[in-house]
């Protein structure tokens, strides 16, 4: 969770406009990655940073619209801020849709980029942040055993201990021991926190028993 | 065969002494009637070289007799006859064998301060073409057209067109006209080949071509000269003008259509480098708002400002060149520069549509004579119409060539062109009705692009042709002539 600089990354063919953009992300202080191709994007390795992505609808090869499903398929939630000579409304209804920050007609204020550029990479960094807390957590619940896991998705069902050892079969006291193991284990301060990080994990209090889903 | 004894009479004395001058004479006269019309000092120079020739090789009596010879013709033949005598010769037959108009008018003294000032225009030969009626012929052979007799107008436009006469015209129709006649009339001075309008009693208009020169007798009394009814001529060079108009405007149109086609391309074209220019101008705002501007960043950014300025105007200059006046002229241009600005126009809109272009241009293309914008029109058209084959083939079979090679024949250099497009393609039968007006294999096509085309290429005096390729698609190929 350290705090690194945001960068945006510039996918347009056209290069002065390439250039322009460069200079107008680098004259707000953010670093600034530019790329003629949607090939070369993909190809080149992704800092880890809050980042976003500011692309050409039009571009030789992979177009922009095919990046964006592309970067959808392959899992990579990089907001995106489409700009365009030459817009149309099926194209940004598509672009939008897709999950786009921002469709920006060019010639466009520079200021309305910035914003864009700004609110995309505020956006990247809470979902960043987000990834971040939930792969810990993610992390935290893989190393309970079975056992745990199955007490745990009672507990937070709201069943009381006496309950689950009636279950399993098993003592109050061998449950109440379990459940204390993950409450540490997911560095749970109370069964609220439990139940709320249950919660983001997917296991859902009324979910009844069963192993969450990956 | 030529013996001694049939020569005999060269040698004579007689014939070596008076013959020269006689013939050298004579030679000098048919030289100046030819061309007095076209010169005023012709006989003069003529005559004197006449005289010169024989006291060369005659001696000092056929210089003289060749001087009295000289200035017999001159005054018989140049010299108005109001001028020089009130003896009237028989001149018929020798105005006929000269083919020039009948006589002048009674001949009389003329005022010697009108002379003076006149002379020059006077005393050469009446102009005269082939097919123009004399004016006052036969009987009317001493009528003088006059500003004060309109009676040849009505007569002429009584009798046949082909008598046509002259006569100040009053055209009620055309003020402007009417003055700019009314000013030539006053004008005291020869004219040639001079239309103007005028209106028959029946109302309709005829139009008069007419040559003359101003006659004298004392005073100003007229003109004299040939005229005839031109007016089939002018109506078919009137059609004809109407006719180029019209096509050039058609053609104009659709130019502003097939621009139409490229609108979203040329959109984009100058937004690119509109959206640089703010964007380089924002950053440049953010430097020099910095506690410390960064100068060297700024200076860049200007740089590149002004480049992107430059491309955008030069986007806008080309298409406004391109869709400017219907007016047609033919200037040499070199074919390499017209296709190089429509493939400029158009390369844009071929990577819309995934379009690989291919161009290969022979370095030694010769120049060509003709309309810029035009042909520029119909090298796009037959990019566009490959473009447009090519929409409904795969993307990866997208491709076109533009060539320009040079073909040596007997008759000089050509420039062939060719677009080959890798499109749907047509049959040799539909190669020539392609060209059809009103023809097309395309939806929403007005057939009418190819049509135009071709009749550019034929008023440039070339050729343009289609041809289906072996594989699939079709080559359209340009023949135009170059200049040596």
């Amino acid at each position: 969770m350290t705090p690194e600089a945001p960068i945006v990354f510039v996918v347009d063919d056209d290069r002065s406009v390439r250039d322009a953009l460069r200079r107008l992300i680098t004259s707000v202080g953010m670093a600034v990655e530019v790329f003629p191709t949607a090939q070369a994007f993909l190809s080149a390795p992704r800092p880890n940073a809050p980042a976003c992505l500011v692309l050409d609808v039009r571009l030789p090869g992979l177009s922009g619209l095919d990046l964006q499903e592309e970067l959808a398929n392959t899992n990579a939630t990089l907001p995106i801020i489409f700009l365009t000579g030459h817009g149309d409304i099926p194209m940004s209804v598509r672009a939008m849709k897709a999950g786009a920050i921002e469709f920006l007609t060019k010639p466009f204020r520079g200021q309305d980029l910035l914003d864009a550029i700004r609110h995309a990479i505020d956006r990247d960094r809470a979902a960043r942040t987000e990834r971040q807390e939930l792969a810990d957590l993610r992390r935290r619940y893989d190393t309970l055993s079975p056992r745990e896991r199955e007490v745990m998705a009672r507990v937070v069902n709201g069943l009381l201990n006496k309950q689950i050892a009636a279950a399993f079969g098993t003592t109050e006291a061998t449950v109440k021991e379990q459940r204390g193991q993950v409450m540490q284990k997911m560095q749970a301060g109370s069964l609220a926190e439990l139940i709320r990080n249950a919660g983001r994990l997917g296991i859902a209090p009324h979910a009844g028993v069963g192993t969450p889903p990956k | 065969m030529s013996t001694p004894d049939s020569l005999w009479w060269l040698k004579h004395p007689v014939m070596t002494t008076y013959g020269v001058p006689v013939l050298s004479v004579g030679a000098a006269l048919i030289i100046a009637r030819r061309l007095d019309m076209h010169f005023h000092d012709a006989p003069v120079s003529l005559f004197i070289c006449a005289v010169m020739f024989s006291a060369w090789f005659g001696g000092f009596k056929p210089g003289l007799l060749a001087a009295v010879l000289s200035c017999l013709a001159f005054i018989y033949y140049f010299v108005p006859r109001s001028i020089h005598s009130p003896w009237r010769p028989p001149r018929y037959r020798a105005r006929h064998c000269l083919r020039l108009p009948p006589s002048w008018s009674d001949p009389s003294v003329l005022d010697k301060e009108v002379q003076r000032r006149r002379c020059g225009r006077v005393n050469s030969g009446i102009v005269t073409t082939s097919r123009r009626s004399p004016i006052g012929c036969g009987r009317q052979a001493r009528t003088i057209v006059s500003p004060t007799s309109p009676c040849l107008a009505s007569k002429a436009s009584a009798g046949s067109a082909n008598k046509g006469g002259i006569s100040p015209p009053t055209s009620r129709r055309n003020p402007r006209s009417d003055a700019f006649i009314a000013q030539r009339w006053r004008d005291v001075s020869r004219f040639r080949n001079f239309r103007y309008r005028t209106i028959r009693p029946d109302g309709s208009i005829v139009y008069i071509e007419a040559s003359g020169k101003p006659v004298f007798d004392r005073r100003f009394l007229g003109y004299r000269g040939v005229s005839g009814d031109v007016t089939a001529e002018v109506r078919a060079e009137q059609v004809e003008k109407a006719l180029h108009q019209a096509q050039a405007e058609l053609a104009r149109v659709m130019r502003v259509t097939a621009l139409g086609e490229l609108a979203a391309s040329i959109a984009h074209e100058v937004n690119q480098p509109l959206a640089a220019i703010i964007a380089n101008a924002n950053a440049c705002l953010h430097w020099l708002e910095a506690d410390r501007a960064d100068l060297d960043s700024v200076r860049d950014a200007l740089a590149a400002v002004v480049k992107d300025g430059d491309r955008a105007a030069a986007v806008i200059t080309r298409i406004r060149a391109f869709l400017s006046g219907s007016s047609v002229a033919h200037r040499p241009c070199d074919a390499a520069g017209v296709i190089g600005e429509v493939l400029f126009l158009v390369e844009p809109e071929l990577g819309r549509h995934g379009i690989l272009l291919q161009t290969s241009l022979a370095p030694d293309l010769p120049p060509v004579t003709g309309d810029r914008i035009q042909l520029q029109q119909v090298f796009l058209n037959l990019v566009l119409n490959g473009a447009e084959a090519m929409r409904a083939v795969l993307p990866k079979r997208r491709r076109m060539v533009a060539g320009a090679t040079v073909d040596h024949r007997d008759d000089g250099p050509w420039v062939i062109v060719t677009v080959e497009d890798a499109g749907v393609g047509f049959g040799d039968a539909e190669a020539t009705r392609v060209f059809e007006a009103f023809y097309t294999t395309k939806p929403g096509g007005l057939g009418m692009g190819l049509a135009i085309s071709r009749s550019i290429i034929d008023s440039h005096r070339g050729r343009l042709w289609a041809k289906p390729n072996p594989d699939y698609g079709t080559t359209f190929h340009l023949a135009l002539p170059g200049m040596r």
